[in-house]
């Protein structure tokens, strides 16, 4: 389980604007969260709490008990806790899309048949096999990003922090990647998917929003559109959800929880 | 001042072994005040076709002609807010990097202070914003000083290529309700390079599909979209939830009448349809 803790965070020393301020909440093993919120509200922010990239100003980040501010404990949260950022692939380093994949669990010291074989599995995972000894820098840059989330996904991570990891991505990679993200998440990996895509959240079991710093609203996500606070950040309803609840209105027996499935709706309105 | 393209091709690297014909051998007329969606696979020739309509590009076999002759250079009445334009940022305020690129027009100063603070007013920014550095603004804040930037120098047409990428959706709606508007109010011709085609479907009458260095699709979006959209998926797009839906529904034998794409007219349509 992830505790968060009354946490803050301040990027300047002298205790200028607080990123992060006063935050709790708990995320179960095997849930799947969305985390929205506009530009600079501190998403990323908490997502840097959760490994101890970033260490809290005040309160405290516990993953399965151990505190991310105590420095024995990183090296086995970090394991635990794998983050594709926005901008990963920046990052690589390989010298092919293979390599790459293996530098993280090298660093780790993995015993050399386990790499292979995690490696092999995550390179069909995420249908990379034809790019596996490719040098990562020829690839564009949605194919780049799919190669940082690899290397994430290689670690077997407890839990997945996804920080707007399938924005660069076409739309049809978009969903591939989101189609794994549920797989993974039914076979009981605990996700954190923090997005702009309104579409997106209605994946999780729970939505969290963010604005200024602080947690100012916690639900599913069709709860999230029916209060009006949420209208005033610019998260209006995707077309989806209003049509759905156009067609609630109107007496059609339409479950919201066939959101993202044309199918799901077309089998509850057609005899 | 309408945009003509005859016979239009372009290659890259030619006569190496990178060669590569991004454009071939497109007809396309843009008439003025029209909006227009550009959509199509990465590498689809989009961002190519776009270069050659402000005269950034000479073309390889063909010609252009903006407003009735070829331009020579970067035609001033077209303004171009390219992917991720705030990358470029170097000056020390927002007021200094404003300034730079009208300067580099050689328009006149003296309105330069007001006009600046119309176009960020455009996109939704206040005059606060004008002394800060643009390197301590929020990545929607710098994007929207981009667009700003393009704005000030009053284009008769705006090219957008990818302008909502990675915005959270209050910024990309402020930087496209206000350049929308420009095209409602002022008759600006609009063109909207994107792959999210729920803003093609909300900002534009009409899109061009791409594919491999030609337009295979042109029309507007919300007959367009349902007409293609095999050819869209295909193409490794992914057309808006409500187009798949009414796909789904014609399939299984129900046609609905409707204006425009809107769920509440659609959830109507569907009612009737299945009243029969």
């Amino acid at each position: 389980m992830i505790k968060i803790e009354n946490l803050g965070y301040s990027y300047s020393q002298s205790g200028g604007v607080s990123a992060l301020r006063r935050i709790d909440l708990e995320i179960c093993e095997g849930e799947f969260i969305a985390l929205i919120g506009p530009s600079g509200c501190g998403k990323t922010t908490l997502a840097k709490c959760l490994n101890g990239i970033l260490t809290p100003s005040c309160g405290q980040v516990l993953i399965d008990g151990l505190n991310t501010a105590s420095k024995e404990a990183k090296w086995t949260i970090r394991q635990q806790v794998g983050i594709v950022f926005a901008h990963s692939e920046n990052q690589l380093i390989g010298g092919t899309v293979e390599e790459d994949i293996a530098f993280g669990l090298e660093n780790i010291g993995m015993e050399p048949s386990l790499m292979r074989q995690r490696i092999d599995e995550t390179l069909g995972l995420l249908s990379l096999e034809e790019y596996r000894d490719f040098p990562p820098h020829l690839l564009s840059d949605g194919q780049k990003q799919v190669v940082a989330i690899a290397g994430v996904l290689a670690f077997h991570p407890k839990y997945l922090v996804l920080d707007r990891a399938t924005e660069l991505l076409d739309p049809g990679a978009q969903r591939r990647v989101l189609e794994i993200v549920q797989r993974l998440n039914r076979k009981g990996m605990t996700i954190l998917l923090i997005t702009h895509s309104m579409e997106e959240i209605f994946l999780a079991q729970r939505v969290v929003v963010m604005d200024q710093g602080k947690k100012i609203l916690e639900g599913e996500a069709k709860e999230i559109f029916a209060h009006p606070i949420v209208e005033g950040l610019g998260l209006s309803p995707p077309l989806s959800f209003r049509f759905i609840t156009s067609l609630r209105q109107r007496g059609l027996d339409v479950s919201e929880d066939t959101m993202m499935s044309t199918e799901g709706v077309l089998k509850a309105i057609c005899p | 001042m309408s945009i003509v393209i005859e016979n239009l091709s372009f290659v890259y690297n030619e006569g190496t072994p990178f060669e590569v014909w991004a454009l071939k051998e497109i007809d396309l007329r843009i008439e003025d005040g029209e909006s227009i969606g550009i959509i199509g696979p990465n590498g689809s020739g989009k961002s190519t076709l776009a270069q050659h309509l402000h005269g950034l590009f000479k073309p390889t076999k063909g010609r252009v002609l903006i407003g009735d002759r070829e331009p020579v250079g970067i035609h001033p009445g077209v303004g171009f807010v390219f992917q991720s334009a705030e990358d470029q940022f170097f000056a020390r305020t927002v007021h200094e990097e404003m300034q730079l690129g009208y300067q580099n027009f050689g328009l006149s100063q003296d309105q330069f202070k007001d006009k600046a603070l119309e176009a960020l007013e455009m996109v939704g920014l206040s005059a606060d914003i004008f002394l800060r550095s643009p390197h301590s603004l929020s990545d929607g804040e710098k994007r929207r000083v981009a667009v700003a930037m393009t704005l000030i120098l009053g284009p008769k047409t705006l090219i957008l290529d990818e302008p909502t990428l990675g915005l959270d959706p209050l910024n990309a709606k402020k930087i496209l309700e206000g350049t929308k508007k420009l095209n409602h109010e002022k008759g600006v011709t609009f063109i909207l390079i994107s792959h999210r085609m729920e803003e093609i479907l909300e900002y534009c009458s009409r899109v061009l599909v791409m594919d491999r260095g030609k337009i295979i699709g042109d029309g507007p979006p919300q007959d367009l979209f349902i007409q293609e959209i095999e050819t869209l998926i295909r193409l490794g797009m992914e057309p808006p939830w409500l187009v798949r839906f009414l796909t789904g529904f014609k399939a299984k034998g129900y046609n609905i009448k409707y204006k425009t794409l809107n769920p509440e007219e659609i959830s109507k349509g569907v009612l009737e349809a299945l009243q029969g």
